[in-house]
């Protein structure tokens, strides 16, 4: 695998729900394909929050997504913030800024919440495949 | 030139260069027939459009003195009729019914100049030709589809080619058109390549005089003579020519297009500055439009900052970019790779918790009882034995209520007794 096919593979493991293969290829990651990977796991993440909250009614439907989620199972109402998490699908939306958010609180949520997103979304292969070209295309502006 | 004319106004040095005798006219080299060509036929006739007003320009159309050949000074010229000379180079065109304009043809720079005054006149008083562009077919054009299209505009052919086809069709109704005008002519020359200048009175009509029957609007048999020795080559292009004059106008009829014509004069607004009510719409300088009915192309200033650009435009409509930046906000830190490292492996392990919560493997099952208690099946009928023992029992507690009733009867008897 080509060093700069990393970082779409790796985040292609997470969104798949290979997380093995994820941990191997998460840690073969450099500084620069790990900027990679984030740019990629920050423009899908985008993405999916704008299909998911495109066209609901903001922000109650962000409050209640992540609500959803934490209710779940104990270990996702331990593992989500609802503050956090809700203030950074807000900041996708460009509905809030986001100051108050600490890098790394930023990218541990987009982490976190990117594969639940996209589970909800049942996205197939090729919907994955499709959410992948999308994110390319926006990280490499 | 008619004689009671006043003498033509000379408006500038080209136009007097123009003015010279006849034999002079004849020697000119046969190079400069396009240059006066362009100048005669009015290539540019609405120059004065450009420096006259309205008004003024309208007066020289209208109180401009008839049509006039200036330049052919000691060109003689005959009231009724040309003569058409035997080899074809000279030849004299009825303009009008009292005067003649007298073409020589032996100098293709000939003076057939027009002032101003006279061009417009001429334009004034005759419509411009209008050529059909079908008539560019020339020499294989089919004559009876002209024919017809002149049958259409109710002009019936007077004539037809003869010959070689150069003499052509003189329309009845040019006459009744010249006579009609009496003395307000127009003529147009359309000079040839091989130098020779056909005059044109009216706007389909080429009049050519005939010296042998003395009518001016029968086809010259000089003419159909003299074209006949001319070189072969040269028949298409004349043809075409004469082709072009001879296609009556499409659309409207001569009349209505003169109506049109004198009932409302062109208005010249080069200078005249647009109202508002033209300008609605339009980006100007001092004009200002609402920034609701604004377009992006619109560059009108709104009075408030600078307008967007349009990437400016596209950030604004999805903030996608901007967006994106926000997202990215702490991947310059120092140990940003290192807590990916460590957490990364963390996330995925809650990740795997969640999501087997969420979706458990596995396919549904159904709990089976540890104990080896079967119980009975409740049967909803009633079956024989059922009623057997249901009427055995029935029959013992009758029995017994019989047993206890008599004896309490025989119990009572003997305390009475």
């Amino acid at each position: 695998m080509a060093v700069d096919e990393r970082p779409e593979a790796t985040l292609r493991a997470l969104l798949t729900g290979d997380f093995e293969i994820y941990k191997q290829l998460l840690r073969s990651l450099d500084a620069t394909g790990g900027r990679d990977f984030m740019g990629l796991v920050s423009a899908a993440f985008l993405k999916s929050v704008d299909r998911q909250f495109g066209s609901a009614d903001l922000p109650a439907a962000v409050v209640e997504w992540v609500g959803k989620i934490r209710s779940e199972s104990t270990v996702a109402a331990q593992a989500f913030n609802p503050v956090v998490s809700e203030q950074v699908i807000l900041v996708a939306l460009g509905l809030n800024e986001g100051s108050n958010l600490t890098g790394k609180q930023l990218r541990d949520s987009q982490l976190l919440l990117l594969p639940m997103l996209v589970d909800d979304q049942q996205l197939d292969s090729a919907g994955i495949d499709e959410l992948l070209a999308a994110a390319r295309d926006l990280a490499r502006g | 030139m008619s004689a009671d004319k006043p003498a033509t106004v000379h408006d500038s040095p080209a136009r007097n260069d123009r003015a010279r005798p006849a034999e002079a006219e004849r020697s000119r080299p046969a190079e400069q027939a396009p240059s006066r060509q362009q100048a005669d036929t009015g290539g540019r006739p609405h120059q004065p459009a450009q420096t006259l007003n309205r008004a003024d320009y309208n007066r020289t159309r209208h109180d401009a003195p008839p049509i006039q050949r200036s330049g052919d000074g000691g060109r003689q010229q005959s009231d009724a009729r040309a003569r058409v000379g035997v080899d074809g180079e000279r030849r004299t065109e009825q303009v009008t019914s009292g005067r003649a304009v007298d073409t020589a043809h032996s100098g293709p720079a000939r003076g057939a100049t027009l002032n101003r005054a006279e061009y417009n006149q001429a334009r004034h008083a005759s419509p411009p030709i209008q050529r059909d562009r079908s008539a560019a077919a020339g020499p294989q054009a089919d004559p009876s589809t002209r024919q017809a299209r002149a049958q259409e505009s109710g002009r019936a052919p007077e004539a037809h080619r003869t010959g070689t086809g150069n003499a052509h069709v003189a329309r009845q109704d040019d006459t009744t058109t010249t006579e009609r005008a009496n003395g307000d002519r127009g003529v147009k020359y359309r000079h040839e390549p091989d130098g020779h200048e056909v005059s044109s009175a009216g706007s389909s009509g080429l009049r050519v005089a005939d010296p042998a029957s003395g009518s001016p609007d029968r086809v010259s048999a000089a003419r159909a003579a003299g074209d006949s020795t001319r070189p072969a080559e040269q028949a298409p292009s004349r043809q075409t020519g004469v082709e072009q004059l001879d296609q009556p106008a499409r659309g409207l009829s001569r009349d209505d297009h003169n109506q049109a014509r004198h009932a409302e004069p062109p208005i010249l607004r080069p200078e005249v500055p647009e109202s508002l009510e033209e300008q609605q719409g339009r980006p100007h300088s001092w004009f200002s439009v609402a920034e609701a009915d604004r377009t992006v192309g619109d560059l009108t200033p709104t009075g408030i900052g600078l307008k967007p650009t349009g990437e400016q435009l596209m950030e604004s409509e999805s903030g996608e970019r901007s967006r994106f930046e926000k997202l990215r906000r702490g991947l310059e830190d120092e140990d940003f790779i290192n807590d990916l490292h460590d957490t990364g492996e963390e996330q995925a392990n809650t990740l795997e918790q969640v999501f087997a919560a969420r979706h458990p493997l596995g396919h549904a099952i159904q709990s089976v009882p540890d104990s080896h208690y079967h119980p009975l099946p409740v049967q909803e009928h009633a079956s024989a034995g059922d009623i057997v023992g249901a009427g055995f029992v029935a029959g013992l507690v009758l029995f017994e209520a019989g047993r206890r009733i008599h004896g309490m009867l025989a119990h009572g008897k003997e305390k009475v007794d």
